[in-house]
């Protein structure tokens, strides 16, 4: 068991980044188990103190036995507004389809806050799914901590946003995610475009001219950076060209002190480096995408992240070996 | 009821987890769609909190 531990993937077992770490994690004699907590699959998880267990339609995994695991997803409870089936359900069944999925993430969101208490390491805290989720909350944590950060409004309220703007170049994104960031034009200001904010606010946000920077922190490390060329406003959007980079010392200490007052063990940094060399940071991502990053990495990052895993597997496991806990 | 529109109208439509800078290798493109196990459909943006990806 010391010498193959179990390393537990939360999220979907068809996502890639957990097939993609699973794969790594067996490549360096890990046992990774993806544990599906989406929607539709019979409930698997069972919360007994000191008997807790993932179960599949194949088989039991206990988990008193596994001490390192990475969180990539961990889906609402909602009756989702994308989940067909379970928009089926809810229609045929009314409130308690919606009671039972209630159910089902409150036992994976108590598991996960307990994994601390039990002196299991998780990648990343479950709570810093919300940094990504609500981003003016991450943004008011790094203004706190004196990290610079981009002017920034979230609004409803239109005449808010053209105060804002005053002649700045401004992008906009969502609160929560789920589309690209853009630029804010002058037909965006039109009073029939800013009624819309009644129906649901945007995060307003002054743009910041520069090269785009993402840089991987990993247990109080920077184990990767990159520099992206893109001509869009989102790199994420069209082609992009990604340059693993060096960075100072005082960006890896930046990048290092964002992850520890947000309490994230892992993350992707983005940011933007003026010309005059200062920089501010965008976001802090908490399950960040790194399989395409890997292709340009000197060291992938997958195998980085994966050693980490199994070190602390194993140290943890061997100290309560130790303790005569496990 | 009036419709809602929203200022950000690429809100309007489901968006799938997407990749970053990644050529598709085949028979790994399944996993691009993130097909949720037997049932199918994809996964979305809307459905998990935290995960970059969903743009």
């Amino acid at each position: 068991m010391t010498n193959n531990p179990k390393i537990g993937i939360i999220g979907a077992r068809n996502e890639r980044h957990c097939i993609y770490l699973a794969d790594e994690l067996r490549q360096q004699g890990a046992e990774p188990l993806i544990m599906d907590n989406t929607l539709l699959q019979p409930f698997p998880l069972t919360l007994w103190p000191g008997k807790n267990s993932y179960h599949t339609h194949e088989r039991e995994h206990s988990l008193e036995e596994m001490h390192a695991f990475y969180l990539r997803a961990l889906f609402l409870p909602t009756p989702a507004f994308d989940a067909r089936a379970v928009e089926a359900q809810i229609r045929e069944e009314g409130y308690v389809a919606y009671a039972a999925q209630r159910e089902r993430y409150a036992t994976w969101l108590s598991w996960l806050k307990c994994l601390p208490l039990q002196d299991k390491l998780l990648v990343n805290p479950v709570d810093t799914l919300l940094l990504h989720f609500a981003k003016p909350y991450q943004l008011e944590m790094l203004r706190q901590a004196s990290i610079p950060v981009p002017d920034t409004l979230v609004t409803g309220n239109g005449a808010h946003v053209r105060a804002f703007a005053n002649r700045r170049s401004i992008v906009y994104k969502p609160v929560a995610g789920g589309a690209h960031c853009q630029q804010l034009t002058e037909q965006d200001l039109q009073p029939e475009r800013l009624e819309a904010l009644a129906q649901a606010p945007v995060l307003f946000q002054e743009f910041v001219e520069g090269q785009d920077i993402r840089v991987f922190v990993l247990d109080s490390q920077v184990i990767a950076a990159f520099e992206i060329e893109s001509e869009g406003i989102d790199y994420r959007t069209g082609s992009a060209k990604v340059t693993p980079v060096s960075i100072t010392d005082e960006l890896s200490d930046l990048c290092i002190r964002a992850c520890k007052t947000l309490g994230l063990v892992f993350s992707g940094v983005d940011l933007k480096q003026r010309s005059d060399g200062s920089v501010i940071l965008i976001e802090c991502n908490p399950s960040p995408m790194f399989e395409g990053f890997d292709r340009h990495a000197h060291i992938p990052i997958v195998s980085q992240l994966a050693r980490f895993l199994i070190h602390e597997a194993r140290s943890r496991l061997a100290q309560n070996t130790a303790a005569g806990l496990s | 009821m009036k419709k809602t529109v929203l200022f950000i109208t690429e809100l309007e439509t489901r968006r799938t987890n997407q990749a970053l800078f990644t050529n598709e290798e085949k028979g790994r493109l399944d996993v691009t769609t993130m097909a949720v196990g037997e049932e199918g459909g994809d996964i979305y943006t809307t459905m998990a909190i935290g995960e970059e990806g969903g743009c």
